[in-house]
């Protein structure tokens, strides 16, 4: 996703280069080139333009308000939805750990304090975890 | 020889060139990517039936960047020189573009596009594979002949 201005012009002026290619292969073919290729770099660049197109178009909608955005408040709720999500799986803090490669203490930890302190790469890790062991009950 | 990432998980800037043997080694280090590599193994197999010769691998199955922040690859992605393919040969899901790819994404679990190295305007998406939208910097991509591809 395009997060600031300088991503906004770059992602800009792809689309303009992927329109472009579009426009000279539908105006001048590309001689001895067999039809189905031709039609192929155009539906590709097509493809990537539209793309390009939906992630300029999400940025213009965050950027003018027009988007509402319910997910903030539910990080307050990441440390103990991940705490519910290892009990319901079945999962000890002691498995769970394993599965981490980490020390059961360490889970211990992060759980007493409501995962303060835990990076949110780690916090994404466990998620990822608990989200296989829910498909997967059999192996963590 | 891959060389080694940089900093920001990227390969460095240019085409480097691998074997098969070479960039599963190199690229197959989880389970998820293991089997990220069996679909793309494959659709290159697809491709080489058909004549194709070389194709470039680029996006971020051929980054570091999950270990940098936890977000495994969720595909591969792959240009494919056309120099050589017997076009009416190919499977169509090499011709599907539609709904970003989906079909191709479906069967493979990556997405082909075509390359020329004919006229300047068809060497698109290999060049578009070194660009870094984030960060403007440039970023390698693999090269690998399908000869290798045993």
């Amino acid at each position: 996703m395009i997060t600031n201005e300088k991503q906004y012009r770059m992602t800009r002026s792809a689309l303009a280069k992927f329109e472009k290619v579009v426009e000279q292969l539908r105006a001048e073919p590309i001689a001895d080139m067999h039809p189905r290729l031709q039609k192929a770099h155009i539906n590709a660049a097509q493809s990537e333009i539209e793309v390009l197109q939906e992630q300029l178009a999400e940025y213009d909608a965050l950027k003018s308000g027009r988007v509402e955005l319910p997910e903030l408040s539910l990080i307050e709720e990441v440390p103990r939805a991940l705490i519910r999500a290892r009990i319901a799986s079945g999962m000890t803090q002691e498995q769970l750990a394993q599965a981490l490669q980490l020390k059961t203490q360490q889970i211990q930890r992060y759980e007493a304090s409501e995962y303060a302190g835990a990076s949110l790469s780690r916090v994404r890790e466990i998620a990822h975890v608990l989200i296989g062991k829910k498909r997967n009950p059999v192996s963590a | 020889m891959i060389p080694s990432f940089a900093s920001d998980g990227d390969l460095p800037a240019g085409i480097h060139e691998a074997t098969w043997s070479e960039f599963v080694a190199r690229f197959g280090w989880t389970p998820h990517r293991s089997e990220l590599l069996g679909g793309l193994e494959s659709g290159l197999r697809a491709l080489k039936s058909a004549g194709c010769r070389t194709v470039y691998l680029g996006g971020s199955f051929v980054t570091n960047k999950e270990s940098v922040h936890y977000s495994p690859p969720r595909d591969f992605d792959v240009c494919w020189d056309e120099d050589g393919v017997d076009v009416d040969a190919l499977p169509a899901v090499f011709f599907d573009f539609t709904v970003k790819r989906a079909a191709q994404r479906r069967q493979f679990g990556g997405e082909f596009f075509p390359s020329s190295t004919g006229a300047d305007h068809t060497m698109l998406f290999i060049e578009y594979f070194q660009q870094d939208t984030r960060t403007g910097r440039p970023k390698g991509i693999i090269k690998i002949q399908l000869e290798t591809l045993t």
